[in-house]
């Protein structure tokens, strides 16, 4: 480690006080991307060409599904000799990365070059996110955050706003509670022939779409977020072991089990993107998800909401309505540790050029900015204009706290997706139930390690790259 | 077979059709879900009657060196047929032939290789290939291929081959043909249509093949099935460009399929003639 | 009798040997590497796990567990439920396309189409039809007057809804191994039967089938070790769920090989499940062919 610090501080002097390669710098060095094929990598994929012309380095974007992707890192990361310099990290995955040393520590880099790639601009939280330890692992390629969309259109209706208040006695606004949630997925679950904003509707329009499906942990990338708004903890401060069977969670399981009845029927097959998919066509009332998905809903190229009616959108309800933080999560680009000095600090190059503050606001300008993490482009009136959701991931990255990260997270999907499902389905009688049956079976893997190792493990230590 | 009466001939179309039309709907559903426009892609109703759109061919061609990985599937799907038949149909003939107690312990540890649990052995086989420097290339799927193909070939043509009396391969013998010869001229060509069988689903199983592609490949070697799932990406599954691609990679099966078909159909009137 | 001795062997050796020396060559290495795993604590992931020798512990920990246990009896359930429909299916509609009739080649083809689609490309074409809400199935079914069925998310039909799409897949492969026999039969018997004035059952029943019989066996091993280490269309439909009531032991085995990365207790459950398929299949093979060999 401490030669790699040397060798990067010596070429960081022979390259210029900025850090910034020019043209030429890395003529003949061959990049590999272990990838995903969503918007932070298909964006960049056709245009690596001008990254050559740059810089002489030649990267090449290999795209892979989604479930495998982290077993085929993690398998790559095992080897001696990288086949890939670069890798596509969902920020989850950064405590077993870098606890098993896969990736390369951006720390110093990221200081070294902070005028370069405007330090200052990126929402803190978006960096935080990818850090173990504190210090930075990967770096932002899309920012998210877990937020509410709803039906800006339908909240808006007088009719409709009248029944709400006459029926719930306050009025119809974005939920800032998930009590307010349910009422209002109650008071919009309608039947085909019974009307809507003065208009009888041919097909069922539900209150809700929220996620049960066990496939690609779809469950629990609802159940989490939720949990984490009611004021919940991952993890026991004082022993390091799971707390996700305690009050907040009890209340996030509790509110998803009610949220059933104001939901599609086929909510325990809904996965992401089939959920997202009721929002898109307007067929529910509110939908909250990840914030890279939103971008639908501004375009009627992808989604049938834009030319029926309008989206609104707004941080995630909480437990009882006082701003509890949001939960930010990031798709990022990080840099495998077995590389070669050279070919790291090309990798760099890379990702500095790729997640840079004009690049991505020429994404968002192109259309597929999606979901930002510099504040003067979330905050930039022209672009809020086209992405009215920019304010919302703005504002509430403020109070925002990064998703799980342990080493042992693909356990924490696992086994919680199977209990919360089993809970859902009906199988497991109570919430308790299951939320203490899944806490067993991660506290037995845990247990064998020492308490320091798994404080270790859940210390949200602060990145060292502001000092 | 007789030629059956008009009225089987109606109830034979009939069941066919029912058949066909069970079989083939989540076909059409690939088809149609193709050149189906994203935002109505699942809706309720489902759409029957749209505008169809190329959007979703235009992009699996724009985004993915597409019709280099079919080449791959392509090269490892013939390269393990190939692989698999010969070894598979020898030993499948030996194992017909040979008469003693023996070999029913030999046919079944061939199958046995085809029993372990793939996942068990994805790692093992990627440090191998790492090492001997076979990573990501088609090579290396037709070996692991290979190994489950060649067992499923030795199953089949063996019983094939108990089919084809062994009197015909003794007047062969008395008429002077050596063991090879008696084997390639008298006893293929009656096994042809087990050949062709297996030939077809030696290609399918290799086309088809998931986790090992995954795995061991990267963009030298990646494989359509790979290529197409790898449209499922984190924030959604691509839906309509993976309906585009599994519908493309269908054609070189049906291909494959009907060549395979007339060859089964000569393997039968060389059979009748004897 | 030398003469067929000194044949076998040349037969044994050329013939044979290429063979078993490929497979032997080519598994040898990744089983070895398996079986020692299967003793050991090793996680691939998580380097600070400590990778120990821990003796019969892995093996003594799938042996006792509900879970495993859980997981093959729904992967027996589910093969049950599959090869039984394939067989019956297969044999039937392999009868109906060997007609002497025109088109039945063109049907043939048409009807291995299935087959040729990836198991994990299946299942989510197989979410197409089976969403209650969303999906082609239930509205098809609704012009028959059949109400919305909960296929993949009911812990009552989700077994079901993965064994239609596997059999809906695999139907074809027994047809057309069955039809390929039925192509090779010797016409002689059949005219010798319809000359004795048997019925088509009868003719069915008494010549077809027992000629197809060692084709039918073949094709039905084949499908019973596949059938066994079913994953991907369940991986794409339910991943287990809802509930657990779709978990298979592929499913148990890739949980502990990769997800969670104990891959000693990954290996161990693999040779586990071999020992159990091994077993199941000599069992059957043995009374199949009590009298072939004596």
């Amino acid at each position: 480690m401490k030669h790699l610090k040397m060798a990067l501080m010596g070429s960081a002097v022979a390259i210029g006080t900025t850090g910034s390669a020019t043209a030429g710098d890395f003529d003949g060095v061959e990049l590999k991307m272990l990838a995903i094929g969503d918007t932070s990598v298909t964006r960049l994929a056709p245009i690596v060409g001008e990254f050559e012309e740059l810089t002489g380095a030649k990267v090449q974007i290999d795209m892979f599904p989604y479930p495998g992707l982290i077993d085929k890192i993690v398998i790559e990361a095992s080897a001696d000799n990288p086949s890939y310099q670069l890798m596509w990290v969902d920020s989850p995955w950064v405590g077993v990365l870098g606890e098993s040393g896969a990736l390369e520590d951006l720390t110093e880099l990221v200081k070294r070059d902070a005028e370069e790639i405007h330090l200052d601009d990126i929402i803190p939280i978006q960096l935080q996110e990818n850090t173990w330890q504190g210090r930075l692992l990967a770096f932002p390629a899309s920012g998210m955050i877990w937020h509410q969309n709803y039906r800006k259109d339908l909240y808006e209706h007088p009719e409709e706003q009248a029944a709400f208040e006459a029926k719930y006695g306050y009025p119809l606004t974005p939920a800032q509670t998930w009590d307010q949630y349910i009422d209002i997925a109650e008071f919009f679950t309608r039947d085909a022939g019974e009307a809507l904003a003065g208009e009888v509707l041919d097909k069922p329009f539900y209150g809700n779409a929220q996620a049960y499906s066990r496939v690609a942990g779809a469950i629990t990338h609802d159940f989490f977020p939720i949990m984490r708004s009611f004021g919940g903890q991952y993890w026991d401060a004082e022993t390091g072991l799971c707390a996700m069977d305690g009050e907040a969670a009890l209340a996030a399981a509790n509110v998803m089990k009610e949220l059933v009845a104001f939901n599609p029927p086929d909510y325990l097959g809904l996965m992401w993107d089939i959920r997202t998919g009721y929002m898109e066509r307007g067929e529910t009332a509110q939908s909250s998800y990840w914030s890279v998905r939103t971008v639908r809903l501004t375009n009627p190229d992808e989604a049938v909401l834009p030319t029926i009616g309008e989206a609104g959108y707004a941080a995630s309800p909480t437990g009882d309505g006082n701003p509890q933080p949001t939960m930010t999560g990031a798709l990022s680009f990080a840099i495998n540790s077995k590389a070669t000095d050279t070919e790291k600090e090309a990798a760099w190059e890379f990702i500095k050029w790729g997640t840079s503050q004009d690049m991505m606001r020429r994404f968002a300008e192109e259309g597929s900015g999606v979901s930002q993490f510099h504040k003067s482009i979330l905050s930039d009136p022209e672009l809020q204009e086209k992405y009215p959701y920019y304010q919302v991931l703005l504002d509430t990255q403020e109070n925002a706290q990064r998703r799980i990260f342990h080493p042992f997270y693909a356990d924490v999907e696992e086994v919680f997706g199977v209990e919360l499902n089993k809970f859902m389905a009906g199988e497991t009688e109570s919430a308790q139930e299951a939320l203490t049956n899944a806490c067993t079976k991660i506290n037995t893997r845990l247990k064998v390690f020492p308490e320091d190792l798994r404080l270790r493990w859940i210390n949200d230590a602060q990145a060292e790259i502001f000092d | 077979m007789s030629a059956p009466s008009k009225r089987q001939t109606v109830l034979v179309y009939l069941l066919l059709a029912v058949v066909l039309i069970v079989f083939l709907t989540p076909i059409y559903l690939i088809a149609s879900s193709s050149v189906k426009p994203s935002p109505i892609m699942f809706q309720k109703p489902p759409a029957f009657l749209f505008t169809p759109t190329l959007e979703h061919y235009e992009s699996l061609f724009g985004m993915r060196p597409f019709a280099k990985f079919m080449l791959n599937s392509l090269v490892v799907s013939f390269g393990s047929t190939a692989f698999s038949l010969t070894f598979g149909t020898l030993a499948a003939y030996a194992i017909s032939r040979i008469r003693h107690k023996r070999m029913n312990d030999v046919a079944f540890w061939i199958l046995s290789m085809r029993m372990f649990p793939p996942i068990a052995v994805v790692v093992p086989y990627y440090i191998i290939f790492k090492t001997v420097g076979l990573l990501d290339t088609p090579l290396a799927l037709i070996i692991v291929y290979s190994t489950a193909n060649i067992p499923l070939t030795v199953w089949l043509m063996k019983g094939f081959f108990d089919e084809v009396p062994m009197a015909l391969e003794e007047a062969a013998a008395v008429d002077g043909y050596g063991l090879f010869e008696t084997f390639w001229r008298i006893t293929l060509p009656l096994a042809a249509p087990g050949l062709a069988v297996s030939a077809v689903f030696c290609f399918v199983f290799s086309w088809n093949e998931f986790l090992f592609a995954l795995m061991l490949t990267g963009s030298e070697a990646q494989t359509v099935t790979v290529a197409v799932m790898s449209f499922w990406s984190s924030d959604a599954v691509q839906w309509g460009r993976i309906m585009a691609g599994s519908f493309i990679i269908l054609i070189p099966g049906v291909i494959f399929v009907l060549t395979c078909q007339r060859w089964l159909v000569r393997g039968l009137t060389m059979g009748s003639v004897k | 009798m030398a003469y067929i001795r000194k044949r076998n062997k040349k037969i044994f050796g050329i013939f044979l040997v290429p063979a078993m020396l490929v497979l032997f060559l080519t598994t040898i290495y990744p089983m070895l590497y398996a079986g020692y795993l299967s003793f050991r604590s090793y996680d691939l992931a998580k380097p600070f796990v400590p990778r120990v020798f821990v003796g019969w512990s892995n093996y003594r920990e799938i042996l006792t567990s509900s879970e495993f246990l859980h997981t093959l009896i729904v992967t027996a359930k589910l093969m049950a439920m599959t090869l039984s429909v394939q067989l019956v299916l297969g044999v039937g509609i392999a009868l109906l396309v060997t007609q002497k009739l025109p088109g039945m080649g063109v049907a043939r083809t048409l009807l291995l189409v299935p087959m040729m689609i990836s198991p994990v490309i299946v299942g989510l074409v197989w979410l197409f039809l089976y969403f209650p809400e969303l999906g082609y199935l239930n509205y098809f079914l609704s012009f028959l007057g059949v109400g919305a069925i909960p296929w993949i998310t009911s812990t009552n039909w989700a077994l079901w809804a993965i064994a239609i799409a596997d059999i809906w897949q695999w139907t074809p492969f027994v047809m057309m191994g069955t039809a390929a026999a039925v192509q090779s039969l010797s016409p002689e018997p059949y005219e010798a039967a319809m000359i004795d004035g048997n019925s088509r059952w009868d003719v069915f029943t008494r010549v077809t089938l027992p000629q197809l019989k060692p084709v039918l066996v073949s094709l039905m091993f084949l499908r019973a070790i596949d059938a066994f280490k079913i994953y991907d269309i369940i991986f794409v439909l339910t991943k287990g769920g809802p509930g657990d009531t779709t978990e298979v032991l592929s499913l148990f085995i890739y949980r502990q090989s990769f997800t969670f990365w104990r891959m000693g207790v990954g290996a161990a459950a693999s040779f586990v499940s071999l020992v159990i398929i091994v077993v199941l299949i000599t069992l059957f093979f043995k009374s199949l062919n009590r009298d072939d060999y004596a």
